[in-house]
C-alpha cells in the first residue's frame, strides 16, 4: 500500500488481547476519520444506543495515509467513538491532535488503533513496532498527563535521549516515544477530560479522557523504527512539497505579502510561524511545529512554560490575567500550561470562569450562598486560581464535582440550564458545548455545521477571511481586499458547488439562502475528507483566501489533490474527494441516528433565538461579507438573532441537498444506496428510522 | 548481495555472539552486537523496569568483542584524509522541529519515508526550555573522519572526485564499527536494517528519488525542505574544534521583528 | 482638562465594585479565538482595561507576533453614562462625552481614536480619588 502502513492495532482491553485489522479492508474510506466511523459502524451500531463509558464502546485514533510523509501540515491524529460531553445526547464525535503520535505511529507501521472493552484494573498500552503490550498502569494512575508521558519515556526507553536507541525488533531510532495520556480528571470519568501527548497536543473536546478513565486506561505510546511509509511518487511529492512552499507561503523573512490581511491570514496555509501562540511573548523562544508542518505554529518558550499551548489554551484566562495585572504576565502561560498537565478542555474553562464570576457577582455562587464553594474569588487572574478549580474537579470536591461534568450539566445540577441558556449567561449553544467565540448569530456557518453536527465544529476554513480579515479592516480602517473578490476567490474554488459567489452572502437573507446551504454542505463534505480523514490540518487548510498567493488565491482545491496523489498514486479528483467526505458525513449521520437523533432536536440554545448578538454594551463588531442592494461589502452583524422559523426552513433545505427526508431528517434508501451503503439503510430501516 | 559477503556476515556474527540482524523478536535483556566502546556506550544507564516484556526498547549495551576477521578484507587507512568539497552547517536555534528534513533525506535516498533511515536526525523535548528543546544532528563530513578509520572493509570512505565521506553498500558487513568510532551524539551513522548495511550523509549524490541533482554541486533535499531555512549547504570546512563551525546563525533580523526569536546567538 | 478634585463621598465610590446589575461589559479580540467579553465591576477595572488596549497598531502589526495586538472595545458613550449614572460622577460624566462625540458605523475605529483621551482624563480622576484616599483596597 502507498501511504498505509496495511495494518490498524485493534486493542480489547478486557481480555488483554491484541489483534490485527488489514487497512484494505477500509481503504475505501481515505484514512482518519472516514475509517474510524467505518470501523465504529461495524463494531458498534447494531447495539447503540450506549453510554460513552459502556465497555463497549470503541475509541479509534486513526492516522491518514499522508502523516509523516512529504505532504504538509497531515501529520495529525483523529480520535473519535462515543463521547460524553454532548449534551443531552453522548453523540458519536471526534477530536483531533497533532505533535508527533500519528507520525511515530506510521514509523512503528500502524495506521491506527481501535480500542475496545475495558480492563479490570489501570493499564496502559505499549507499542514497540509490531510488539504491543498492555502493561499494568498501577504507577502511573494518579499522575497528571505530562508526568505520564515522562514516566512511560523513562520506562520504554531508558534514561537520557538524544542517542540511538534499538527497539526489541532490531531497528534503531534517535525518537521518544510519543504518548496519549489522560491526567488525573480522566482517571475520575471527567466529561471534560482531554487526550493530551507531549505539552500540549490535546484532543480536546469530547471527553475522551473520560472514556479512558472508563476503560482503566492510562495511556497509550508509541515508538517506531521497522516503518517505512511507502509513496507512490517521490519525485512529485518532494517538487509538490516545494511549489507549496515556494508560491503559496514563501521565505518567512523575505517575503512581502500581495495584501496586509491583519491577523487572519494567520489561519491561511501562508500564516507566519508562532501565530498560535498567544501568550507572553519572550524574546528567547522559538516556534514549534508538528511533525511534518511547515507553518509551526506553536512556539517553545526560554522559560519553558507555555511550550505548545496555543489559541484557547493561551488566550482563555488572558482577560482575568489583564484585568489583574494591567497586562498579560506570565501566569497566564501557566494557566496555559494548566491545560496541558491536567488534560482539560480549554474551551469548557474558557466559559466556566466567566460563569462562576457572574453568579458569584450575583450573590448565588460563593461561601455560604446557594451554591456554596470556598473558590478563591480574590484569586482570579492568577494561575493558582485556575488549579484550585481544577483540582476540586479531580478530588470531586465543592463545585468542583458538578463542573467536571461540564458547564451545562454542573448548571443543570444547580437548577439553573433553561434560565441560563435563555438569557447566554451560560453560552453554550450547540449540544452543551461552549460557544467557540464565532456565534451562530452572527457567523453562521459556523454555527449550522455545528448544530448539523454533533459539536463545536472548531473549522476554521471559512473563518479567516469572512470574519478576522474583515475585522482587522475594522479595527484599523484599512481595506486591502473587497467583499466581492473574497466571494469571487471562492466561487471558483468550492468544487462541486463552483460558480456561486452568493454562497458567500451572510447577511440577514443570505443565511437562509439556497445558496448558503451549499457553503455548510461543501464545508461538512470538505473537513470529512480531506481534513479529517486524510489530514491537512485545520490551521493551514482550506486554503482559499492567501495573501501570499498569486491573486490571493490558496491552493485549495489543488493542493490536497497534488499531495494526496503523490502518496497514494491513486490520481484522483478533488470532487471524488468530496464525494468520499459526502459518504462519510452520511454514515456519521446513521450513527447518530441509531442514537436517537432526529430534526427536532436539531435546535440551538434559547439564547441564540432571543438575544440580540451584542458584544459589548453598544457591542463591538461582527463584519462580515454580505450582499446587500446589489453591492457586495463587509458589514456588521450586530445586534443580529436567529429567526426560528427561517431556521426551520433552512435546515428543510440542506435535508433536501442532502438527499435526507425533510420530516426526520434522515437519510433515505436511495441517497444511501447511491454512496453505496446499502447496508446502513438496511440496519436503518430495521430500526424505523430510514428517511 | 553477493554470496561470498553473506558468508562472511555470518562467520562474522557467530565469532561475536547474538546477532542483532537475524530477525526480530530478540528478547529483552539479550545482549546486543555492539564494537568498542564509544562515548555513547560508557554511561552505565539501567534498562527499562518492564523487563519481561518484550517490547521494551532496550539500550545498545557494551560487550567484549574478540574478532576471527580472518574472512574479511581489511584495509589500511591513510594517514591524511582530503577534505570534502561540501559541508551541511545547521542552526539549532532556529529549527521548529518539524522534522521536514528527515522526511526528505528519507524519501529522497529510500524512495519512502522512515525517521529512522534519515541520515539527519532532529530530536524535539517539548518539555524542555528553548534552546535546549531541540537538537539537529548533522554529518560533519569530518576532516579526520573516524568512521572511515574504523571500517574493516573499505566499504566507508572518501570518495576521490568530491571528497564526500560516503558508503559502498556492497562492501558493508554492519559490523557496526563505524557506528561506535562517529563521534557525534547520536551517530551519525544511520543502520539500515532492511537493506543489511550502513547509510549515512553522502550529500544527496546518489538520490535517486529526487528529480534534483544533489552532490557538493548540486542541491541537498533537507535543505530544500526546511520551511525555515535552518539548513545550509556550505563549501568552507567548519570550525573542527568542538565542531563548533557546524552550529551556526542563519536567523535574520526579520526573524526578531516577527516575533520568532533572537536574531543574535 | 484639568477635573476639579472629587468629594470624599465621591471618591469612595468610584473607588468601590458595583453590582452586578451595573457593570460594564468589555470586549477583547485575540486571533483565532473569538471575542471573550469582560466583564468590569469598578472604576479601576475600567482603567486597567483601557490601559491594557493599544490602540495605534497598523494592519501589519496584526500580524505579527501575537499577544501584543489584540482588539479591545468598550463602549465609550456607555462608560461616559455608567460614570454618571452608577458612579454619580457627572462632572467626569460630561468631559468624557465631549471627548466621545456621537455613535459610529464603526464602533471599533471610532474607539481607536477616542480610547487616548478618555483614558488621560479616568486616569486623573482615578489619581484623584487615590490621593483622597490612600488606605482604599
Amino acid at each position: 500500500m502507498k501511504g498505509h502502513m496495511g495494518k490498524i492495532l485493534r486493542v480489547n482491553l478486557t481480555n488483554k488481547t491484541v489483534k490485527t485489522i488489514d487497512t484494505t479492508q477500509y481503504e475505501e474510506w481515505g484514512g482518519g476519520h472516514g475509517i474510524g466511523s467505518a470501523i465504529f459502524w461495524d463494531l458498534v451500531a447494531s447495539q447503540l444506543p450506549i453510554s460513552p463509558y459502556d465497555p463497549k464502546n470503541v475509541v479509534t485514533i486513526m492516522t491518514s495515509p499522508l502523516a509523516g510523509t512529504l505532504a504538509p501540515t497531515t501529520g495529525r491524529t483523529e480520535v473519535q467513538g462515543l463521547g460524553p460531553q454532548p449534551y443531552p445526547i453522548e453523540w458519536f464525535t471526534r477530536s483531533n491532535f497533532g505533535g508527533r503520535f500519528a507520525v511515530m505511529l506510521k514509523n512503528a507501521g500502524w495506521d491506527g488503533i481501535v480500542i475496545e472493552g475495558k480492563a479490570d484494573k489501570p493499564c496502559w498500552v505499549n507499542i514497540v513496532d509490531d510488539d504491543v503490550d498492555i502493561p499494568d498502569a498501577a504507577d502511573l494512575w494518579g499522575l497528571d498527563a505530562w508526568e505520564t508521558q515522562e514516566e512511560i519515556w523513562r520506562e520504554v526507553s531508558g534514561g537520557k535521549f538524544g542517542k540511538w536507541v534499538e527497539t526489541s525488533t532490531g531497528r534503531y531510532t534517535t525518537q521518544r516515544p510519543a504518548v496519549i495520556a489522560i491526567s488525573q480528571l480522566g482517571e475520575v470519568q471527567s466529561r471534560i477530560a482531554c487526550l493530551m501527548h507531549d505539552a500540549g497536543n490535546g484532543a480536546g473536546q469530547g471527553g475522551f479522557g473520560g472514556v479512558f478513565g472508563a476503560k482503566n486506561l492510562k495511556a497509550v505510546s508509541v515508538i517506531g523504527a521497522k516503518g517505512a511509509i511507502e509513496v507512490a511518487d517521490p519525485k512529485a511529492l518532494f517538487e509538490t512539497w516545494k511549489w507549496a512552499l515556494e508560491n503559496y507561503r514563501g521565505n518567512i523573512e523575505t517575503r512581502k505579502p500581495l495584501a496586509s490581511l491583519g491577523s487572519g491570514e494567520l489561519l491561511t496555509f501562508g500564516g507566519s510561524p508562532t501565530v498560535g501562540y498567544m501568550g507572553l511573548r519572550e524574546k528567547n523562544m522559538r516556534p514549534s511545529g508538528c511533525t511534518g508542518c511547515p507553518k509551526a505554529c506553536r512556539a517553545h518558550l526560554g522559560s519553558g512554560i507555555g511550550n505548545e499551548q496555543q489559541c484557547v489554551e493561551s488566550v482563555y484566562y488572558g482577560s482575568y490575567v489583564g484585568a489583574r495585572y494591567g497586562a498579560i504576565t506570565i501566569e497566564n502561560d501557566i494557566a496555559a500550561d494548566l491545560t496541558g498537565k491536567f488534560a482539560i478542555n480549554a474551551y469548557e474553562l474558557m466559559k466556566i470562569i466567566p460563569y462562576l464570576q457572574a453568579l458569584n457577582a450575583m450573590g448565588v455562587l460563593g461561601k455560604g450562598k446557594p451554591i456554596d464553594t470556598d473558590l478563591s474569588f480574590d484569586m482570579l487572574g492568577t494561575a493558582a486560581f485556575v488549579e484550585e478549580l481544577v483540582r476540586k474537579m479531580i478530588k470531586g470536591k465543592d463545585i468542583g464535582l458538578a463542573l467536571r461534568e461540564g458547564g451545562v450539566r454542573a448548571a443543570k445540577q444547580w437548577g439553573r440550564m433553561e434560565a441560563d441558556l435563555k438569557t447566554g449567561l451560560l453560552p453554550y449553544a450547540y449540544w452543551g458545548y461552549p460557544e467557540h467565540g464565532y456565534d451562530p448569530r452572527t457567523e453562521a456557518e459556523w454555527g449550522y455545521g455545528s448544530i448539523l453536527g454533533e459539536r463545536d465544529i472548531n473549522e476554521h476554513d471559512f473563518n479567516s477571511f469572512v470574519f478576522w480579515y474583515p475585522l482587522s479592516f475594522f479595527a484599523t480602517g484599512d481595506y486591502p481586499i473587497s467583499a466581492k473578490e473574497v466571494a469571487q476567490i471562492c466561487s471558483e474554488k468550492l468544487v462541486p458547488y463552483t460558480g456561486d459567489p452568493l454562497m458567500l452572502d451572510y447577511s440577514n437573507e443570505g443565511i437562509y439562502s439556497d445558496h448558503f446551504v451549499k457553503l455548510v454542505a461543501w464545508h461538512r463534505h470538505y473537513t470529512r475528507f480531506w481534513k479529517q480523514s486524510i489530514g491537512f490540518c485545520d490551521w493551514a487548510f482550506a486554503d482559499l483566501v492567501n495573501n501570499y498567493a498569486p491573486n490571493n488565491r490558496g491552493m485549495t482545491p489543488d493542493g490536497e489533490v497534488r499531495f494526496f496523489n503523490a502518496v497514494t498514486g491513486k490520481n484522483i479528483t478533488f470532487a471524488e474527494g468530496m464525494e468520499i467526505g459526502r459518504r462519510i458525513w452520511n454514515l456519521d449521520n446513521a450513527i447518530w441516528i441509531l442514537q436517537g437523533r432526529h430534526r427536532d432536536m436539531v435546535k440551538y440554545s434559547d439564547y441564540i433565538y432571543d438575544v440580540p448578538w451584542a458584544g459589548g454594551i453598544g457591542g463591538p463588531a461582527y463584519p462580515l461579507p454580505m450582499y446587500v442592494n446589489g453591492e457586495w461589502k463587509f458589514a456588521n452583524a450586530v445586534g443580529r438573532k436567529i429567526d426560528r422559523a427561517k431556521f426551520e426552513d433552512f435546515k428543510t433545505k440542506f435535508y433536501t441537498l442532502e438527499g435526507w427526508n425533510t420530516s426526520s431528517g434522515w437519510p433515505t434508501r436511495s441517497t444511501l444506496e447511491a454512496l453505496n451503503l446499502k447496508h446502513v439503510a438496511d440496519q436503518l430501516a430495521a430500526k424505523g428510522k430510514l428517511g | 548481495m553477493s554470496e561470498h559477503k553473506k558468508v562472511d556476515r555470518r562467520n562474522f556474527i557467530k565469532g561475536l555472539g547474538t546477532g542483532i540482524i537475524v530477525g526480530a523478536g530478540v528478547t529483552a535483556g539479550a545482549t546486543m552486537l555492539v564494537p568498542a566502546p564509544t562515548q555513547t556506550l560508557t554511561e552505565t544507564e539501567t534498562t527499562s523496569k518492564t523487563i519481561t516484556s518484550q517490547t521494551t526498547v532496550t539500550m545498545p549495551t557494551t560487550t567484549t568483542a574478540t574478532t576471527t576477521a580472518t574472512k574479511t578484507t581489511t584495509t589500511t587507512a591513510p594517514l591524511t584524509f582530503a577534505s570534502s568539497k561540501g559541508y551541511i552547517v545547521v542552526d539549532p536555534k532556529k529549527c521548529v522541529g518539524c522534522l521536514s528534513c528527515m522526511a526528505a533525506c528519507s524519501l529522497v535516498h529510500e524512495g519512502k519515508v522512515s525517521l529512522s533511515l534519515s541520515r539527519i536526525q532532529v530530536l524535539n523535548n517539548p518539555f524542555e526550555r528553548f534552546p535546549e528543546d531541540i537538537t539537529q544532528e548533522q554529518c560533519k563530513q569530518c576532516v579526520n573522519p573516524p568512521c572511515v578509520t574504523a571500517c574493516p572493509t573499505g566499504a566507508l570512505h572518501i570518495d576521490p572526485a568530491t571528497g564526500v565521506r560516503v558508503v559502498d553498500k556492497e562492501k558493508c558487513i554492519l559490523c557496526l564499527r563505524c557506528f561506535a568510532a562517529c563521534r557525534n551524539v547520536p551517530s551519525m551513522m544511520i543502520p539500515n536494517a532492511a537493506g543489511k548495511y550502513m547509510q549515512k550523509c553522502d550529500l544527496c549524490m546518489d538520490t535517486p528519488y529526487w528529480g534534483e541533482k544533489g552532490g557538493v554541486d548540486g542541491k541537498h533535499a533537507c535543505e530544500e525542505a526546511c520551511p525555515v531555512k535552518a539548513i545550509k549547504f556550505v563549501k568552507e570546512v567548519p570550525e573542527q574544534l568542538d565542531m563548533s563551525g557546524y552550529y551556526v546563525n542563519l536567523r535574520s533580523k526579520r526573524w526578531e521583528e516577527l516575533g520568532l526569536g533572537p536574531a543574535e546567538d | 482638562m484639568n477635573l476639579s478634585e472629587p468629594a470624599t463621598e465621591l471618591a469612595k465610590k468610584i473607588l468601590s465594585k458595583v453590582p452586578w446589575q451595573n457593570r460594564l461589559v468589555a470586549s477583547i479580540t485575540r486571533q483565532m479565538t473569538g471575542i471573550t467579553m469582560i466583564d468590569i465591576y469598578s472604576f479601576e477595572e475600567a482603567v486597567n482595561f483601557l490601559r491594557s488596549c493599544r490602540s495605534d497598531y497598523s494592519l501589519d502589526e496584526l500580524l505579527i507576533s501575537g499577544s501584543s495586538a489584540t482588539i479591545n472595545y468598550l463602549d465609550l458613550s456607555a462608560l461616559a453614562n455608567w460614570v454618571g449614572d452608577v458612579l454619580g460622577d457627572s462632572e467626569l460624566s460630561q468631559a468624557l462625552r465631549e471627548v466621545v462625540g456621537g455613535e459610529s458605523e464603526n464602533p471599533l475605529l471610532a474607539f481607536r481614536e477616542k480610547v487616548k483621551p478618555v483614558l488621560e482624563l479616568m486616569e486623573q480622576r482615578l489619581e484623584q480619588c487615590k490621593a483622597k484616599l490612600p488606605e482604599a483596597p
